[in-house]
Parts: structure tokens; C-alpha cells; sequence
């Protein structure tokens, strides 16, 4: 568990919860997307075939966090690739075929919430 | 500021990548290193042997110095190689191979064959769920074969008895853009009297009329007369009419 999880343990079971609540990645684009890309903290949706260079940017409070590892798990395979790229915290997020998802989200291994994901059937 | 171990290479080991030429290619959507586009087989316009084709005409729609070529045609083969950064933040060296993001559109073996229209991503991807680099090839239906002999489209040849001609096809799609990738080519002669075609390497007289995968081929005029060249790919065709002149004796 984080570090700001366990000083705020003692107060509460709550707080783990609330640290998982206030916890959320935002993406940082960094490659072409394709118009029916979507890239919030609340939706990923990329089209089927696209890959998509992005940063993710662990925020917790509104507040960025630093040296923190993201790691993304989709629960569904053949949908979408969430794949680390080679600098800490970039990913390729690309289409594997057309479906929906949900993608886990860690920060430094303890799961913090996950994400719906949609890859949208080619044109 | 990590230290990697830029210049490491890594490419992909596919049997039958025949001709990357050693170009360097077109630099991956991430910068950290470059896609080369290879020839699979004979079939292909990119690496023509001949003049037969106006390279200036075409070669930027079929990409220079094994970049990635404006598209290729749905259905014809061609491969990939990635050279560049291979190294984690960590250090890590990774062993990177091309695959596609997705492969229900994509066939793999001995390259790559993209089967339906549209654009589609090829990842420089670790076994280790890691991405070095990636870059999109954009495939298109070809809804047109063109013939070139002597960097001239032609509807129509006239040869004198004897000699021999290297003529190549390409195929377009509909806004006349040259596609890339090998196409399973078939060639035929109407009239192997008259005509007959080769592989365009040979010399001396051939001995069959039809030749198949090749985009070029050499075409002797065996005698006088009227013959028809078709070459075919899938459900497309192109013939012209070829004349052959008698041999004037000085």
C-alpha cells in the first residue's frame, strides 16, 4: 500500500477507500488519434487497428504525482492493448478488435480503481 | 536524464525478407526508432529491378529509402523491420519483434498481408508486453493495373521481331495512387507464336508463354504478328495489344 494510504489508516477504513476515490490517471496525448478517440479518466475509447502514444499522469487529490509506476490491465483479451512504452509511464494504447472493456489501473502495483474501455469497429 | 542504448537494433527475423536494401525507413510515431518496409517477394513495385517503371513518378507514393509507402494494396504481402531504441528506463534490453495491433485484418508469415481496407497499427513489441515504437501502413483496395515499358504507362506496344522488352505492372487505386505490396501476378501471352514472356532476368529465347508472382517480366517478340499480354491479380486485368514488325534486313 502507498504511503499516503498508511498515514491515513489509523483514522479510518475509509481512508482506503478514499484514497482509491481520489485517485485517477489523465492521459497525456503524444501521437496522432484518430477523431472518435477518446482518452479521459473516465473513458478510454480508441478506434480498432490505431495506436495511440500517450503518457499517463498518476494524479491523486488534483495533485500529480511523482515517481509513481502506472500499470494498466485490461480484464478482456482481444479487445484493447494497453502496452508500456520504454520511458516510465508512457503506454501504447491501441484497437485489438471491437468491443468493450475494463482496464485496471495500479500505482505501484496496489490497484487503484479501473477504467471503461471501448474500441469502436473500423469505418 | 535515462541513459539508453540508442543504436541498438532490433528487427524482425521473418523468413523471406528479401529486400530492405538497407534503407532507413520512416521514423515511428514515438521517435524511438525507424520502420523499414521490405519486399517479400518478387511481386512488389517497390523493389524494382528494371526501368521499366518511372521511379520519379512513383516512388514517393511507394516510399523512397524503405519508408513506409503511402499504402499498399489490400491483400498483397509485404514486411516490416524496426530499427532503434530498445532499452528500458530501466535498462532493460529488449528482443522486439513487428506484430500488428490487430491481427483478425492481418495475416503473418513470411510477412505481413493486410486483408480488408483501412489503417492499421504495427507495434515494435516485447514479449514482455512492451512497445519500443509504432507506425500505421495503410492498406487500400487496388482498382487498377497499370503497364509501364520504358517509364511510359502504356495501352499498347509495337516491337520489332526479335527483340525483347522488360515491362512491369503496378497497381493503383482509385485516385491513381501507386500501391505497394506483392501481388500474386500471373502473365500471359494470347499468342506464344508471336509473344512470349520470361522472368525478367533471363536472356535468349523463352521457352513458356505465362510467368506468375512477378511484377516484371521480360517479353520476347518471337515473329510477326498481333498478340495480346494480360496480366491479372484477384479479379483485376490488364491486356494490352502488342504488334510485332518483321525484322528489317540493312
Amino acid at each position: 500500500m502507498r504511503r499516503s494510504c498508511w498515514m491515513l489508516m489509523p483514522l479510518a477504513l475509509l481512508s482506503v477507500a478514499g484514497c482509491a476515490d481520489d485517485e485517477w490517471v489523465e492521459f497525456r496525448i503524444l501521437t496522432e488519434t484518430p477523431a472518435e478517440t477518446v482518452l479521459q479518466p473516465d473513458l478510454v475509447q480508441v478506434p480498432e487497428g490505431w495506436a495511440i502514444g500517450v503518457e499517463a499522469i498518476p494524479i491523486e487529490s488534483h495533485t500529480r504525482l511523482e515517481q509513481i509506476q502506472v500499470l494498466f490491465v485490461p480484464d478482456t483479451a482481444g479487445v484493447i492493448g494497453i502496452d508500456r512504452g520504454l520511458e516510465m509511464n508512457h503506454f501504447v494504447i491501441y484497437g485489438v478488435g471491437p468491443g468493450s472493456s475494463t482496464v485496471d489501473i495500479y500505482f505501484d502495483d496496489e490497484i487503484i480503481g479501473d477504467i471503461p474501455a471501448r474500441v469502436t469497429a473500423r469505418q | 536524464m535515462r541513459e539508453r542504448l540508442v543504436g541498438a537494433c532490433a528487427l524482425v527475423a521473418l523468413a523471406g525478407c528479401g529486400h530492405d536494401l538497407g534503407r532507413s525507413g520512416s521514423l515511428g510515431q514515438l521517435g524511438e526508432g525507424y520502420f523499414t518496409y521490405g519486399c517479400v517477394d518478387e511481386g512488389d513495385a517497390v523493389c524494382n529491378i528494371t526501368d521499366a517503371v518511372n521511379t520519379a513518378q512513383v516512388d514517393i507514393e511507394l516510399g523512397l529509402d524503405g519508408q513506409i509507402p503511402a499504402a499498399v494494396a489490400v491483400g498483397s504481402r509485404f514486411d516490416l523491420s524496426y530499427w532503434g531504441d530498445v532499452s528500458t528506463d530501466d535498462g532493460e534490453l529488449l528482443f522486439v519483434e513487428v506484430i500488428p495491433a490487430s491481427p483478425t485484418h492481418i495475416r503473418q508469415g513470411g510477412g505481413f498481408v493486410i486483408d480488408d481496407a483501412g489503417t492499421f497499427a504495427f507495434l515494435a513489441h516485447s514479449p514482455k508486453g512492451v512497445v519500443a515504437d509504432f507506425t500505421h501502413v495503410t492498406a487500400v483496395e487496388p482498382s487498377r493495373l497499370d503497364l509501364w515499358v520504358d517509364e511510359q504507362k502504356m495501352a499498347s506496344l509495337q516491337m520489332d521481331e526479335g527483340r525483347h522488352s522488360h515491362i512491369a505492372v503496378v497497381p493503383n487505386d482509385d485516385t491513381n495512387v501507386a500501391l505497394a505490396g506483392a501481388l500474386p501476378y500471373i502473365w500471359t501471352s494470347s499468342n506464344e507464336d508471336v509473344l512470349r514472356i520470361d522472368e525478367v532476368e533471363t536472356v535468349g529465347t523463352p521457352s513458356a508463354g505465362v510467368e506468375h508472382n512477378d511484377d516484371e517480366v521480360r517479353i520476347v517478340a518471337m515473329a510477326p504478328g498481333n498478340a495480346t499480354l494480360t496480366v491479372s491479380a484477384g479479379n483485376l486485368t490488364k491486356a494490352i495489344e502488342i504488334t510485332i514488325t518483321p525484322e528489317v534486313s540493312p
